[in-house]
């Protein structure tokens, strides 16, 4: 074989080798759930809305819902990445079900629901490397969802609501 | 090297490189749960009015109507005739929620509808669950100003203690007790 | 919060320093307002309910045979069994008089044992022994107001009188220098003490109900 044949054969492994590496389906961050979300005691009262800041995790009501002395938290998720995968990759993050299709049930009883999701510490959809630029070393973030809670009036039925949301880091 | 072995370098290097990244096997999601919890509301009704029942003025003094219902004077003479009670309340709500009790509105004095009243200072308590029994508190000054509830239930209980001038006017003298609960 | 604490060497860099998501005590404070900020302004739910305070106050008219606790007759010589017993009570007795009764039962009506302070002292001032010089805890000036008659009504005419009293400061009344003769009639003497000449009789008569 002659030089040239050689360079191509060393170039199509190197190549194949990289193409292995941008295949991979875990070259996605990862991400592992530390705290739930959770809205915490409430009165229904004549209804209205109960909103976690998940910069923070204050909890504030707006209309006639009374928060009841209580744990209270926004959902946490630590997600890592390696500088590699940063660099190399489109990463993003999302939430399912989206804004607006998730809401608290409880059976027999209608239900809450759950929208306007806020993140902290940057917003959902966003291409991670045109984020914040303190990725560049790796690590894991510690990222925070919260969002608005709509509670009914006196219609609202006593007892625990729960709605399941899954966030994804998705490389593309 | 020849041809051969570079195309099995190559196919192992391939066959490498794809197998990294998948040792390192990791979820890219995880869910969370999202939870809120709806209380039952809070809320009071009266059981039971008080009543300090018959009482004759001899020396000016007080008359002590307990929690219980037991009744006992200072000066004044006790007449038989009206059993005494208590003021009881029934609260109800969620499970063994804590709340405030308010007893803003209550009257100071009891009136006669004319011009004559006497003093009253409230003694109260809260006890905890459906069937709570008043302990028979004579002290005022220590109203009860939270309670627990237990199994969605607390009793509220109220006497007092009466001023009676040795020449009160005779009649039947009023007032209100007023009770106000809420989560705190 | 926490994650920026992580990243250590954000705080080592000026600009990055002087992000306010960056120091995670401004945070804490930050969150803490808001959420003292959402109690104060929350509207507050609350039940109330109310219940009715009476007391009826009696005019001594209004008191009609009222009742003793002492339930047994006091037989003659069983002083000490009326006198130590822990009952209280108001025990109605009537002073006759040579008339008709002129006053109806159920008045209030003061009457008076004639005699001087000294005397009336004496009368009360019995420890439930028969003799005459006891001591007692009733207020012999109360108790002589009490027994003064108002009105026109003198110790001679027919007088329901009350008088309201431990059972043994109505038996130290009663009992002075007195026998009881059957079950309900107490002769009580007032005498001067210094001249027994100068007895003062008065029946009383002591009805228990």
């Amino acid at each position: 074989m002659n030089k040239y044949q050689m360079k191509q054969r060393y170039t199509f492994g190197l190549l194949a080798i990289i193409f292995s590496i941008f295949a991979s389906p875990s070259f996605a961050a990862t991400v592992v759930k530390q705290a739930d979300l959770a809205f915490g005691k409430l009165v229904a009262g004549s209804g209205g809305t109960v909103v976690i800041d998940p910069n923070g995790g204050a909890r504030s009501v707006t209309g006639g819902v009374i928060a009841v002395n209580s744990t209270f938290h926004p959902a946490r998720f630590d997600i890592t990445y390696s500088a590699l995968e940063l660099l190399l990759s489109n990463t993003t993050i999302s939430i399912t079900p989206t804004d607006g299709n998730a809401s608290l049930k409880k059976s027999g009883a209608p239900s809450m629901p759950y929208t306007n999701y806020t993140t902290y510490p940057f917003p959902l959809g966003t291409r991670l490397i045109s984020s914040i630029l303190i990725f560049l070393l790796g690590g894991t973030v510690q990222y925070y969802v919260g969002g608005t809670l709509t509670v009914g009036g006196s219609g609202q039925t006593a007892g625990d609501y729960t709605e399941t949301i899954t966030l994804t880091a998705t490389a593309n | 090297m020849n041809q051969t072995k570079i195309s099995l370098l190559m196919a192992g290097l391939l066959t490498a490189g794809m197998l990294v990244p998948s040792a390192s096997i990791a979820a890219n999601n995880d869910s969370a749960t999202v939870t809120a919890t709806i209380l039952t509301a809070i809320a009071v009704a009266k059981a039971t009015d008080m009543n300090f029942g018959y009482i004759l003025p001899n020396t000016t003094g007080t008359v002590t109507l307990a929690t219980d219902g037991a009744r006992t004077a200072s000066g004044p003479t006790l007449i038989a005739g009206i059993t005494p009670t208590a003021a009881k309340f029934n609260v109800t709500g969620d499970g063994t929620a804590t709340f405030s009790i308010d007893y803003t509105g209550s009257s100071a004095t009891l009136s006669d509808g004319a011009t004559h009243t006497m003093a009253i200072d409230f003694i109260t308590e809260a006890i905890s669950g459906a069937a709570g029994v008043a302990t028979g508190k004579t002290a005022t000054g220590t109203d009860a100003t939270t309670g627990t509830l237990s199994g969605g239930a607390a009793v509220i209980y109220a006497g007092g203690q009466l001023s009676v001038d040795a020449a009160q006017t005779p009649g039947v003298y009023t007032g209100t007790f007023v009770v106000t609960v809420a989560y705190n | 919060m926490a994650w920026s604490n992580k990243i250590a060497w954000c705080n080592k860099i000026a600009w990055c320093n002087k992000i306010v998501w960056c120091n995670s005590s401004a945070m804490l404070a930050i969150g803490m307002l808001l959420y003292l900020i959402s109690g104060i302004i929350s509207p507050v739910y609350a039940a109330s309910a109310t219940a009715t305070v009476s007391a009826t106050i009696l005019q001594r008219s209004d008191v009609a045979e009222v009742s003793t606790d002492v339930s047994t007759e006091v037989a003659a010589n069983s002083w000490t069994q009326l006198l130590y017993s822990s009952s209280t009570g108001v025990l109605t007795f009537t002073i006759p008089g040579s008339g008709l009764p002129t006053v109806a039962r159920g008045n209030y009506c003061k009457c008076a044992l004639t005699g001087t302070p000294a005397q009336i002292a004496s009368l009360v001032s019995c420890n439930g022994s028969n003799s005459r010089s006891c001591a007692s805890s009733v207020n012999t000036e109360q108790l002589d107001k009490v027994m003064a008659c108002s009105g026109t009504d003198s110790i001679n005419d027919f007088c329901t009188c009350e008088i309201t009293g431990s059972v043994e400061q109505i038996a130290a009344l009663l009992f002075c220098n007195g026998t009881l003769s059957g079950s309900k009639v107490v002769s009580l003497m007032v005498t001067d003490s210094q001249d027994e000449k100068n007895n003062i009789p008065a029946t009383i008569i002591a009805a228990y109900n």
